[in-house]
């Protein structure tokens, strides 16, 4: 097959939009820790 | 402490020295030496000496005192702050209720940890007037390469405070190398501010920037870049630009809460290797990245071809 | 598991709580009920209880590679289930709601 050049053009750029959204798992476990870190600390909570 | 009194005037002064008090979780902290202080400034460990001298007269009692720290670590200033460590240096305060400085005081400091942002190694230069602000001529932190201050401001102690943080000469390559996301990798210089606003004991940054101070490039090829080279397309087409993008103007834009997630915005204008099949060249591109990410230590972690979306527009028709 | 439904918060929060002067909130902190007056000493008293429960929050937070306002959130959902009957919550809309 042919290789085409790409002609650069200043007023004809590429445009390109990434939008990247980085999730946190929170893992289940977590809620075992929030019922200690509330049953530790009664005199904050 | 010593003390002398003078029975006519019934005026009269009494002065506190210390060495070598240390704050303990027990012992004493500084809610005790001051009750303004509490939940602002507490659960402080480390050293201090110095002397309060407290003069009583017909109009009333006035305080002073000269402390210094040795080494001390509390959580605060306000909530916002969740910890400072390694606070170093004399502070000499005309009163202490409300409290107020004599005048502009210097500390350093190793730590100021307001989660998403931390501060380190810095030089503070601040006066507590005694009217619920603080005036900060000069705070100082060496930041990627480059130097992250506060310059001439002023915030209230007590309502909702907007810090302008300045950053010079700041290197992308240090920042790659800090978020340390594999296959990331670039450089450049840039210069920006982060409006801090502090407000109901939460620290968020509104309408930050940082604009770059002369060319540079973004490098990416780390697992993202395979799968989209895969996927073929649009996909491919977005990460082999990515590989190397070398950019004449780059502006980055930054809003969110320093405790929960930042909003940034990427833009860069350039030029970016594209091979397809029929179509292989370097050419000039518009590119935005839009990242939400929690914390930018949650970067490692990041695997960026999981959920991004991609949106190309046109330009891509000028096949020769 | 059930939350003990009394926490041990000092005496003086117990009792602003039970007045609705002062509630659990959504955000994971304790706040002052919209219009309620607090005392210089009570307000110091949360001030100084949302500072350790900030501190416990960045905790657990780095342990678990989450951000602080994921802790506080889930620690707030677990705090709102607890309050009883007569104590006033603040929502995720920010409404101050009776229990």
């Amino acid at each position: 097959c042919t290789t085409v050049t790409l002609k650069g053009d200043e007023n004809e750029p590429i445009v390109v939009n990434l939008n990247v959204k980085i999730d946190q798992e929170v893992r289940v476990k977590l809620d075992r820790e929030i019922e200690d870190l509330i049953s530790d600390n009664p005199d904050i909570f | 402490g010593t003390g002398t009194q003078d029975m006519q005037k019934a005026s009269g002064q009494t002065v506190f020295s210390f060495e070598g008090l240390s704050f303990t979780p027990e012992g004493v902290q500084p809610n005790k030496l001051s009750p303004v202080l509490k939940g602002f400034v507490d659960a402080a460990n480390g050293e201090m000496g110095g002397e309060m001298v407290f003069e009583w007269g017909p109009n009333g009692v006035t305080s002073a005192a000269n402390f210094g720290f040795d080494n001390i670590s509390f959580a605060g200033p306000t909530r916002a702050v969740t910890r400072t460590s390694g606070f170093n240096g004399a502070v000499a305060l005309t009163n202490l209720m409300p409290v107020q400085t004599d005048g502009q005081q210097t500390v350093t400091v190793d730590v100021v940890d307001m989660d998403a942002l931390k501060l380190v190694d810095g030089t503070i230069t601040f006066d507590v007037p005694g009217n619920d602000t603080i005036i900060i001529p000069q705070a100082e932190f060496p930041w990627f390469g480059g130097v992250i201050g506060v310059y001439d401001a002023e915030a209230s102690l007590t309502g909702e405070a907007k810090v302008p943080l300045r950053a010079d000469n700041v290197d992308l390559q240090q920042i790659f190398e800090y978020v340390d996301v594999n296959g990331l990798s670039g450089e450049g210089v840039m210069n920006g501010v982060l409006p801090v606003v502090f407000e109901d004991g939460k620290a968020r940054i509104e309408d930050g920037y940082f604009k770059s101070a002369g060319p540079g490039a973004i490098r990416y090829q780390g697992a993202a870049a395979e799968q989209a080279a895969a996927a073929g397309g649009n996909a491919k087409i977005a990460f082999d630009i990515l590989r190397d993008l070398r950019y004449n103007s780059m502006e980055v834009r930054v809003n969110g809460a320093l405790d929960g997630r930042l909003d940034f915005q990427m833009f860069f204008e350039g030029t970016g290797e594209v091979n397809m099949e029929n179509a292989k060249g370097r050419v000039p591109v518009k590119y935005t990245i839009s990242l939400d990410a929690a914390l930018l230590e949650l970067l490692q972690q990041a695997n960026l071809s999981r959920s991004f979306q991609l949106q190309i527009e046109r330009g891509l028709q000028n096949v020769e | 598991a059930t939350m003990s439904p009394v926490s041990a918060a000092s005496a003086l929060v117990e009792n602003a709580k039970n007045r609705c002067i002062v509630g659990e909130q959504a955000d994971g902190y304790l706040g002052v009920v919209t219009g309620a007056n607090v005392s210089d000493e009570l307000r110091r008293e949360i001030r100084d209880i949302n500072q350790q429960r900030k501190t416990a929050y960045a905790n657990l937070a780095k342990r678990n590679g989450v951000t602080i306002e994921v802790t506080a959130a889930l620690t707030a959902e677990k705090l709102l289930n607890g309050a009883t009957a007569g104590q006033c919550i603040r929502n995720q809309a920010g409404q101050w709601v009776k229990v």
